[in-house]
C-alpha cells in the first residue's frame, strides 16, 4: 500500500536528514499526523524561517544571525589563540568546557577526496589571513581524530607553520573519569602512543 | 579457551549437533559434503562472529530455516563460559553466558587458526593473499594493528581519490600515507620476524627450510628511518603515480616472499609442498599466538590429509596436539583410526555427528 502523496513526500524528505532511517521517518510523519495543526505549523514555520537572517560569521565562519558571531565580538576573549574545528557545532562542544577563552575558526568540513572535498572546498583562507596579519601566538587544531581530520590537521600545519605561529594538535586518549579497565584497546593503544614526560 | 562442548542448530546441512570435544585432537571422518567443514565453520563462527568461508554470514542458515545458532561451552583456566552466536536474515546476536554483548566484548574469547584448501592461495595466489595472511594474523593478536591497518586502507582510498581528481591537496595525503604506512610497515615487519623465528624453530632438523620475508625489508632500525624510506619512495614515484592516478608505494604494494629452500614457493612448490608450507605457517601462527597471549588458540584443520602423505599428516597431528586443541576433518578414516589414543574421533554423515 502506498501512503497518500503528502505523507509519502514528508517521509521522503525526513529520510534525507542525518540519522533518520525509513522507520524513524515514518514514525515522525505519523506522530505529526496525530498532533494538532498548530504543532505542525510551528515546526514547519521554524524550518522555513531557518535560513532567514542566518549567515556565516565574517571572521570565523561560525553560524550567526549578525555580521560577526558572539565569540568573535566578545571583548573578554583573546585574539592570541585560535581553535580550529570542522563544524559549527564543534564550537559548542569546546564552549561547554568554559575553559577556552580564545577565538575560533570553522572549516565547514574536512579533506575527503572521496566526497570531492579538497583544499578549495574548505573555508581555510580566512584562517591563513588571520594568522598572516599577526597577533596570533597559537593555532590549536581541533579537527576530529579520524583519517580525514588528521589529514586536514596535517595540511593546515604545513600552511600555518611558516607564518610563525605555534601550531598544536589536541591530545587523544582515555576518556577522563572513566576506568582504564573499561576503555577499548585501540583507545588505550593511542593513549600510550601519545604519552608524555612527567 | 579450551572448548568442552559445541552445540549447533541449522547451520548449512547440519540440523542439530551436540559434541563433547576432547582437549587434544578431535578428528571428524566422513565422505565429502556430509557437513565436516560446516562443523569447523561453526567453531570459527564462535570465535569471530563470522564464517571463515563466506562474507555473507546469513548464507550459513540451513535452507528454509529462519535462523541458525552455535553455542560453545569453554574453559579458560578455572572458569567455564558459554558463548553463543545466533544468525538471522537481519543480522546476528552474540551472547556470553546468556547475556547479549557487543562484537568488541565477544571477539577474542575464543581464537582459532585455520588451515583449509582455499587458504593455499596464500602460497600460490597473488601477492595480496600473502599480505592479507600477515595482516590477519597480526590483527588477531593486536587490536592496534587492526585499527592501523583500517586507517591505512582509508588513507590509500582517499589519496587515490585525490590523485584521480588532479592531485589537489595531495601533500596532506602524502603526509598521512607516510605516517600510517611507515607505522604499518614497522608493525608488519616485527610480525614477520616473529613468524620467521617460529618457522625456523618448528622446521629445525627437518628436510626443507621455509622462510618468509618482506620487500622492502622491514622493520627499519627506527620509526624515523621507516618514515624517511617511505617518503623517498613516494618522492621517486611521484610522476608515475600521477600518471597511474593511484598510490603505487606503501605497505599495500609491498612484496611478501615465502620460500622453500631459497626458492619462491609461488613458482616452485608442488601442490603437496604448498600444503606443507601452509601447514608450517599455520603451526608457526599457533606458536606466536601462544607466546603472545599465554594461552593456546584452537587449530581448525580442514581436509588435512588431502595431498599429503600419511607420515607427514600424522606428524602434523602430533605437533598440533602438543600445542593446542584441534579439530581435524578427513575423508579417509584409515589413517585417523591409527591415531587411536591420540585423538577423539567422530563420524559425520548427512549432517549428523556421532562419536566413533
Amino acid at each position: 500500500m502506498d501512503y497518500p502523496a503528502p505523507v509519502q513526500k514528508l517521509i521522503d524528505e525526513l529520510r534525507r536528514l542525518p540519522g533518520i532511517g525509513p522507520k524513524s521517518a515514518q514514525r515522525i510523519a505519523f506522530h505529526l499526523l496525530r498532533g494538532t495543526r498548530e504543532d505542525a505549523e510551528r515546526l514547519g514555520g521554524s524550518i522555513s524561517r531557518l535560513m532567514d537572517g542566518i549567515r556565516l560569521c565574517r571572521i570565523c565562519n561560525a553560524i550567526t544571525d549578525a555580521e560577526t558571531c558572539a565569540q568573535c565580538t566578545d571583548p573578554g576573549r583573546s585574539d592570541r589563540t585560535i581553535c580550529v574545528v570542522e563544524e559549527p557545532h564543534d564550537i559548542l562542544a569546546v564552549e561547554r568546557t568554559r575553559d577556552f577563552k580564545g577565538r575560533y575558526h570553522v572549516l565547514h568540513g574536512a579533506l575527503s577526496p572521496l566526497q570531492g572535498i579538497g583544499p578549495d572546498e574548505l573555508k581555510a583562507h580566512g584562517l591563513i589571513e588571520r594568522v598572516r596579519l599577526g597577533g596570533v601566538d597559537e593555532v590549536i587544531l581541533a579537527t576530529s581524530p579520524t583519517v580525514e581530520g588528521e589529514a586536514t590537521a596535517a595540511w593546515l600545519a604545513r600552511l600555518l607553520k611558516p607564518l610563525g605561529a605555534r601550531v598544536t594538535r589536541i591530545a587523544m586518549g582515555v576518556p577522563v573519569g572513566s576506568d582504564l579497565e573499561w576503555s577499548d584497546e585501540v583507545t588505550i593503544a593511542k593513549a600510550l602512543e601519545g604519552r608524555r614526560d612527567y | 579457551m579450551q572448548l568442552l562442548r559445541v552445540e549447533i542448530r541449522d547451520l548449512r546441512n547440519i540440523v542439530r549437533a551436540d559434541l563433547e570435544l576432547g582437549p587434544g585432537l578431535n578428528v571428524f571422518m566422513g565422505r565429502n559434503a556430509q557437513g565436516k567443514t560446516s562443523l569447523l565453520e561453526a567453531v570459527g563462527l564462535l570465535a569471530r562472529g563470522r564464517s571463515f568461508r563466506t562474507e555473507t554470514t546469513a548464507s550459513l542458515i540451513r535452507r528454509g530455516q529462519p535462523s541458525l545458532a552455535a553455542r560453545g561451552t569453554g574453559r579458560d583456566r578455572d572458569s567455564e563460559t558459554r558463548i553463543e552466536v545466533e544468525v538471522t536474515a537481519d543480522g546476528r546476536r552474540l551472547r556470553i553466558d546468556g547475556e547479549d554483548v557487543s562484537p568488541q566484548r565477544f571477539n577474542g574469547r575464543l581464537d582459532v587458526v585455520v588451515y583449509a584448501t582455499d587458504r593455499l592461495r596464500v602460497i600460490r595466489g597473488p601477492m595480496r593473499e600473502r599480505r592479507q595472511f600477515l595482516d590477519r594474523g597480526a590483527g588477531a593478536l593486536w587490536p592496534a594493528y587492526r585499527q592501523l591497518h583500517r586507517e591505512y586502507e582509508r588513507v590509500v582510498r582517499q589519496r587515490n581519490a585525490a590523485l584521480e581528481s588532479g592531485a589537489r591537496g595531495l601533500e596532506a595525503w602524502d603526509e598521512r600515507l607516510v605516517e600510517t604506512g611507515a607505522a604499518l610497515r614497522q608493525r608488519r615487519g616485527h610480525y614477520v620476524a616473529r613468524l620467521q623465528q617460529a618457522l625456523a624453530r618448528a622446521q629445525a632438523g627437518r628436510g626443507e627450510a621455509y622462510t618468509v620475508a618482506l620487500t622492502p625489508a622491514a622493520p627499519w632500525d627506527s620509526d624515523d628511518a621507516a618514515r624517511a624510506a617511505l617518503a623517498a619512495e613516494v618522492e621517486a614515484r611521484r610522476s608515475a603515480e600521477r600518471r597511474a592516478r593511484m598510490s603505487l608505494v606503501g605497505p599495500h604494494r609491498d612484496a611478501v616472499a615465502i620460500t622453500v629452500e631459497g626458492q619462491e614457493a609461488m613458482s616452485v612448490a608442488s601442490s603437496g609442498q604448498a600444503r606443507s608450507v601452509l601447514l608450517a605457517l599455520t603451526i608457526a601462527t599457533l606458536d606466536i599466538y601462544r607466546e603472545e597471549t599465554g594461552r593456546p588458540a584452537i587449530a581448525l584443520l580442514d581436509d588435512l590429509d588431502s595431498e599429503l602423505d600419511e607420515e607427514r599428516t600424522t606428524g602434523v597431528c602430533r605437533e598440533v596436539a602438543a600445542r593446542s586443541q584441534a579439530l581435524v576433518t578427513t575423508a579417509h578414516p584409515a589413517w585417523a583410526e591409527r591415531l587411536d589414543g591420540l585423538a577423539r574421533r567422530f563420524h559425520v554423515d548427512a549432517g549428523t555427528v556421532a562419536p566413533a
